[in-house]
């Protein structure tokens, strides 16, 4: 291929990823501007509703400090937290269910495999509310599920009060679709010839398992799991549907409180803010180790 | 699940009320000063000479009304009716929370004719900026089939920019065939402290309710307290409650209830009446039942309706508030609704003789002379309202 074709077709695919750049830029960018300019704006003093401030010169932070030491030291660390570790526990639920359904999809499925990945795509059908809606019916003191579930040790208690537990059922129930099919994608790469190769080296069949899918599929699982986790640290539904107890309440629900409920929508858009820094933090792990990744297999 | 309050789980996201708003620098929304009203305090709202009604016998406009309303909360077979009527469709926006509401109408993102639930605790921001026009009483020749304490309320005067919506009080809704004796007397508020509910006792998702039920069981009967010591003995009440009974928090009460997911539920009138509805099949609405305080210390409460001040379609939105004025109409709305209309012919008596509510549901229904008696959630100083949400969000957060 000659220079000038080459760049030709550079200018091509840049000029084929323009639209898609604009669209990020306006629909990721703008919002994000427009939750800064709410949590650094001003209230109207009548109204005691959002002034947005679309100056930065202009931007006050008082607020945003404010509910900064809320979050670090006062009333909102604790639901910061338990936050952060019912995704934890989720996302370890995600794997537990998701890994095996995504390996056993990828190499073992057989003729089965193309109805299997119908099925997988199938709960994408309903919506997230939907399906947690099912749920509250079946898990309410008279739904069959509740009822079944007494029969066995610890189960007779009202599953839709305040049980850390439902939360993080539903949080894992509502988002292994999508931890499954990215792992799914990452282990159907994975040549079987490294797998002939670790069997003829005398490797049995858990260990290249261990020694060689999981080590393959390592990129796919961080990959998964970020996807997953992004979601479920804003979630708010979930608990709103399944729970709705201050015990278990997450940082989304109180995003959706300051905003909707109250005239401080300032506090609800710093919260955003923060959690997207959070968020930014765990974003910037998971591309260092993709870069690592890359860099091990171009070596 | 969903009817008033179902768009407050699925519609709200990062972007609702907050992000609607906006403004400039340096300028308030208005140079007024806002009319605080309670019922000792009656309160005639202002009326510019700039803002002053249509003049009687305009013309019906072209083209649709816009209203604003909550999910579900007007008949869509009275909309249907109304077009039927005046050829004019209504094309509803919906909102979650009144702050929401009043954002959204505030920036603009609501451009529509007609709120159909102004909440009375707003309504002194909504005239100080502007946001509202006087009405035009000779269109509404409904008008004097409300009951006469509703025609001239304490927070507007002579009813000059609003007519009463809906009345409701709150207490607590109950399933008689779950809980040990149906509640009765005066303290029916401490079942919802009672361990033997534990995991079956919902709270209201209302800073203003659920705080209000907390200075009410410390014996604090000022339920638009301003002082800090109040609000902090409700919040040590609302934690011993969280501690005892972990209650549920949000608005599903009418359905709560008679799907037995909670035993005893503070929640609205107008929810307990909608409940009869969500009872399972083979359930019989007598297993349903209401508590509220004595009048001295129920709290009640009503919705408005009221005509936007930019509204394209005033006379049409006119039109609309008097034919909801109608008791054919009003005996719709309520039938789908649930929440009480303050039209006469819709007393408990009336109610239960026509098959609309069941007996046992009597007190879920709210007197004419209720609704002067009853105590009010006020309008809140800012600064005040600001402790008030602070202190809901660190109760709603289990810090």
């Amino acid at each position: 291929m000659t220079r000038t074709r080459r760049q030709q077709l550079n200018w091509l695919w840049a000029g084929l990823a323009t639209p898609g750049i604009a669209w990020m830029a306006m629909f990721f960018v703008v919002p994000f501007y427009a939750v800064a300019a709410v949590a650094f704006g001003r209230i109207d003093p009548i109204l005691q509703t959002a002034a947005p401030e679309w100056n930065p010169r202009y931007w006050q932070f008082d607020s945003f400090s404010d509910v900064f030491h809320r979050v670090v030291s006062g009333d909102l660390r604790t639901v910061f937290v338990r936050t952060l570790v019912y995704v934890v526990v989720a996302v370890a639920g995600c794997i537990a269910v998701g890994y095996p359904v995504a390996y056993f999809v990828s190499r073992h499925a057989g003729r089965w495999r193309a109805a299997l990945l119908a099925l997988m795509i199938l709960p994408f059908w309903v919506s997230y509310l939907m399906r947690m809606l099912a749920w509250v019916n079946l898990l309410q003191p008279q739904g069959w599920v509740a009822r079944a579930l007494t029969t066995l040790p610890g189960g007779d208690r009202a599953w839709l009060s305040g049980q850390p537990i439902t939360v993080v059922f539903g949080l894992v129930y509502g988002y292994v679709p999508f931890f499954i099919l990215p792992l799914y994608a990452t282990l159907d790469r994975i040549d079987g010839r490294l797998l002939e190769a670790a069997r003829d080296l005398g490797a049995t069949s858990k260990q290249s398992f261990w020694r060689v899918i999981v080590p393959l599929s390592y990129q796919g699982l961080v990959a998964a799991s970020v996807i997953t986790a992004l979601p479920m640290v804003g979630d708010y539904y979930t608990n709103a549907l399944l729970s709705a107890s201050p015990k278990t309440a997450m940082i989304g629900n109180q995003i959706v409180y300051f905003l909707q409920d109250t005239t401080q929508p300032q506090i609800g858009a710093s919260l955003v803010l923060i959690l997207s820094v959070v968020l930014l933090i765990a974003m910037a792990g998971y591309l260092v180790s993709v870069s690592r990744a890359q860099k091990l297999v171009t070596r | 699940m969903s009817r008033r309050h179902f768009l407050a789980l699925s519609a709200a996201g990062l972007g609702a009320a907050g992000l609607t708003a906006c403004g400039s620098r340096g300028s308030s929304s208005t140079s007024n000063t806002l009319q605080i009203a309670s019922p000792d305090k009656p309160v005639t709202l202002k009326v510019s000479s700039s803002n002053q009604p249509i003049k009687s016998g305009t013309s019906r406009e072209a083209g649709s009304l816009r209203i604003a309303n909550y999910a579900d909360y007007v008949a869509p077979e009275l909309l249907d009716k109304f077009k039927q009527q005046t050829g004019a469709a209504v094309e509803v926006s919906t909102f979650a929370t009144d702050v929401e509401a009043l954002s959204k109408i505030a920036s603009g993102a609501f451009n529509v004719d007609l709120l159909l639930s102004t909440a009375v605790d707003l309504l002194p921001k909504y005239v100080a900026s502007d946001l509202l026009q006087p009405l035009q009483k000779s269109y509404l020749t409904n008008f004097d089939n409300l009951w006469d304490s509703v025609k001239d309320p304490f927070y507007d005067q002579g009813a000059q920019y609003t007519v009463p919506y809906t009345v409701f009080s709150t207490g607590i809704g109950f399933r008689t065939d779950l809980v040990k004796a149906p509640l009765t007397g005066d303290n029916g508020w401490d079942a919802m402290w009672d361990a033997q509910y534990t995991g079956a006792v919902g709270l209201l998702d209302s800073y203003r309710e659920a705080i209000g039920l907390g200075l009410q069981h410390a014996g604090i009967d000022d339920i638009n307290t301003t002082k800090a010591a109040d609000i902090a003995a409700a919040k040590a009440e609302l934690k011993k409650m969280l501690t005892a009974t972990n209650p549920r928090i949000d608005v599903l009460g009418y359905q709560n209830i008679p799907e037995a997911t909670t035993k005893v539920n503070q929640l609205w009138s107008g929810d307990m009446l909608l409940a009869v509805g969500y009872l399972p099949a083979g359930t019989g609405p007598e297993t349903l039942g209401y508590w509220t305080p004595p009048i001295a210390k129920r709290v009640i409460n009503n919705d408005t309706i009221s005509i936007m001040r930019k509204a394209q379609h005033p006379a049409l939105a006119h039109e609309f508030i008097n034919f909801m004025l109608d008791p054919a109409n009003a005996k719709i709305n309520q039938a789908y609704i649930g929440y009480q209309s303050t039209l006469r012919g819709f007393e408990a008596e009336t109610l239960i003789a026509d098959g609309t509510i069941p007996k046992n549901l009597a007190n879920a229904l709210v007197t004419a002379d209720d609704f002067a008696k009853g105590l009010r959630i006020d309008a809140l100083p800012a600064a005040v309202d600001t402790l008030w949400q602070n202190t809901w969000s660190s109760i709603n957060t289990g810090s």
